[in-house]
């Protein structure tokens, strides 16, 4: 035959078992043509690879990324409506934007080193390197990144820490057992003895599991919140609708003692606001599961139970939101630590660590896990206001793997700062640096990731730990570990107490999408991918 | 007085907060696979936020879900191209295949498609969507995304061809 065997026909013949699906001649041609061998080698392996799991992967800056043809993204940077109405040169216009911002990258020059960034240093590997086998040398290598330089004691960008025997790197690979739970992790108890667990199935069971993933109980919930270490305060769908339209406060509605009988004048929660569509019950249970007493009233909640209905200080206190409840249509909460406090108006977001302020949102926009509204600090349990921040829009997201537990805000320990969301507010003034999302170490550190590793706040300034090499995300314990992972089946590294860094091997897992680590830093819990490509959902011992 | 359409819209709210987690859920999964990386949450968050500012917006309430798809795509690479352009000189973070036996210079192939070939096949080989469903998200046809989908895989061949010549010959 005259000419190479098309494009297609060689895709074709990939696809259909092999060359035997090609004609005679066909087949002749491609037994004595390389170029021909090549493409049909190169669609066996474009089909492997289409076939194979995804994940996210970190490319190094000079992965060349073709330029983008001009149109090629019109459909998705207009809307569905503007295809009629917005001309060819805005969208050319937009386009070449984008091409340019996807080429621009390829044009830049390698990152510049800095003090605290030894990653960058000289980062322009010419081909990339897998991030998805870790290696067995037990250290961690970035794609698109050296192995970092030695930044132990007397760094400044981290505590002291130290390492047992590769400068710069973790100490050893520290293989985990892990044992599988299912469901998805929501909260550890205070003490880190406890889980909560969103099981699968009908009704929302909650789970209540020990650190070693044993179940100590089960309960229906649609919010739950650790009170303390050994209760849990929990709202379930009242049989009963709240009273429609009466007004509710301390001493008005009649609604009976608060719980353990010691309660003010009675101020149960009612009141249904516009719209009102349900009622939520509050009680207490132990870790068994075993009710310990029921709050007195139903809880509005139009719209459905939403993030936050019950945030809890882990100190003996929480708060129960209600969404047109109280007599108000819009958010307003009460506090309970033994006995119920008055109908005070916004939703609280987080207790700071201390458990003696409250910091309350107060949204112009809630829905489903995100609030956004102006910041409000009240002590607790006085409820004072402490201190407003009207002029803040803060925006605030769940806080968890599953909504109906609480959001993602924490005061730093001495309750100087707020995190929200990758916000970091200072009460002081007020003002705010986007510092992303992450948690607060024990010495009032603030951990956070970035795409050249993981970034120690100290106040506002912050400062590369290279040791934790690329994008990943941060848990901090209260005790003081920290915890840095990727969900592209890079090992997960751990910073103990005392500095010392290790890359764990979880057996049997491929990846780590969610974790939480117990506020004693002793256990994790995690979501991800186990080394079949199934699902898995499983806590595992650091010690 | 009965104001047709109101009650629909009433529905297409409640439908929001009702189904408020599966939405949350498919929407962070294409964030994510479009390149969002740990940006897909608020991604998907703002998506379904706007979407119910906006619902009056959709005309057919079976329709929502392919709608929101689209908004989110729509942000995501609003996002993108300002994350591009701050962050310029770093690693680039991208949503691919990974087989442990192949290199990731193969994997890699991916990210050089052509823009709307590289989305189509994310949709339909990532994520697992139909073709008319990946087509509702790319505001095309289902025809077109059957001809990225040939034009990528043909791409992906050319390029590979070079790495197929010493490990893979018929």
């Amino acid at each position: 035959m005259s000419g190479h065997v098309p494009s297609d026909r060689l895709g074709e013949a990939a696809q259909n078992g092999g060359v035997d699906f090609l004609r005679e001649a066909e087949r002749r041609h491609v037994a004595g043509c390389e170029h021909c061998q090549s493409l049909y080698g190169g669609y066996r392996l474009s089909d492997r690879l289409l076939a194979a799991p995804w994940h996210d992967v970190k490319l190094p800056p000079n992965s060349v990324v073709q330029p983008t043809r001009l149109a090629a993204l019109t459909d998705f940077v207009r809307g569905p409506h503007a295809r009629s109405v917005a001309p060819a040169v805005a969208a050319i216009g937009i386009v070449a934007l984008i091409g340019a911002a996807l080429v621009a990258p390829q044009l830049m020059p390698a990152p510049v080193a800095s003090n605290h960034s030894p990653i960058a240093s000289g980062a322009t590997p010419s081909s990339t390197t897998s991030t998805v086998s870790p290696s067995g040398s037990g250290r961690t290598t970035a794609p698109g990144s050296q192995e970092s330089e030695p930044s132990g004691p007397g760094s400044s960008t981290s505590p002291g820490p130290t390492f047992a025997t590769t400068p710069g790197g973790p100490a050893g690979k520290e293989t985990l057992a892990v044992t599988r739970i299912g469901g998805s992790p929501i909260g550890w108890s205070p003490d880190g003895a406890h889980i909560l667990v969103w099981g699968v199935g009908i009704g929302r069971p909650l789970q209540i599991r020990d650190a070693g993933g044993r179940l100590s109980g089960t309960v229906k919930a649609d919010a739950a919140t650790w009170v303390t270490s050994s209760t849990i305060a929990i709202a379930t769908r009242s049989a009963v609708s709240p009273p429609t339209g009466s007004p509710t406060g301390p001493g008005r509605h009649g609604g009976g003692n608060g719980p353990g009988g010691n309660g003010p004048g009675g101020n149960g929660p009612g009141g249904n606001g516009p719209g009102g569509s349900g009622g939520e019950t509050v009680s207490i249970i132990d870790t068994s599961g075993r009710s310990v007493v029921t709050l007195p009233g139903v809880y509005a909640t139009s719209g459905g139970v939403a993030n936050g209905m019950l945030v809890g200080s882990g100190s003996g206190a929480f708060t129960i939101a209600s969404q047109g409840g109280f007599g108000s249509a819009g958010w307003s909460f009460v506090l309970w630590n033994g006995s119920l406090s008055a109908v005070k108006g916004g939703l609280p977001i987080a207790f700071s660590q201390d458990g003696r302020s409250l910091a309350v949102l107060h949204p112009w926009n809630a829905f489903g896990g995100a609030v956004t509204g102006w910041l409000e600090i009240m002590a607790v349990p006085s409820m004072n206001s402490v201190a407003s921040f009207t002029h803040l829009s803060l925006r605030v997201g769940a806080g968890s793997l599953g909504s109906g537990y609480g959001f993602d805000a924490a005061f730093s320990p001495n309750g100087a700062y707020l995190l929200a969301s990758g916000t970091l507010v200072n009460l002081a003034n007020g003002s705010t640096t986007a510092t992303g999302k992450g948690g607060w170490l024990a010495d009032g550190t603030l951990a956070t990731s970035s795409n050249g590793g993981l970034l120690r706040w100290q106040g506002t300034h912050s400062s590369v730990d290279a040791r934790f090499p690329g994008l990943g995300t941060v848990e901090a314990s209260r005790h003081g570990e920290v915890m840095y992972f990727y969900g592209d089946g890079r090992p997960p590294l751990l910073q103990d107490t005392d500095g010392s860094l290790n890359a764990l091997s979880l057996s049997s897992v491929r990846s780590i999408g969610h974790l939480l680590i117990s506020p004693n830093g002793r256990t994790i819990a995690f979501d991800g991918r186990a080394a079949d490509g199934s699902s898995i959902t499983a806590v595992a011992a650091l010690s | 007085m009965h104001v047709k359409g109101a009650n629909i819209l009433v529905g297409v709210r409640e439908r929001f907060d009702a189904d408020y987690s599966r939405f949350f859920s498919d929407l962070t999964r294409l964030c994510r696979a479009l390149g969002a990386g740990s940006s897909a949450e608020d991604l998907a968050q703002d998506s379904i936020l706007h979407a119910r500012e906006h619902h009056h917006q959709l005309r057919d309430e079976s329709k929502i879900e392919p709608w929101l798809r689209r908004i989110a795509a729509r942000r995501t690479f609003d996002y993108l191209r300002r994350q591009k352009r701050r962050d310029s000189e770093d690693a680039v973070v991208a949503f691919l295949p990974t087989d442990p036996s192949l290199s990731i210079d193969v994997s890699a192939a991916i990210t050089r498609l052509p823009e709307r070939e590289r989305v189509a096949v994310v949709l339909v080989y990532a994520l697992g969507y139909e073709q008319q469903e990946a087509a509702d998200v790319m505001n095309v046809t289902r025809g077109t995304v059957a001809t990225l989908l040939h034009r990528a895989r043909r791409h992906l061949a050319e390029r590979l061809a070079s790495y197929a010549q010493e490990r893979d010959r018929p």
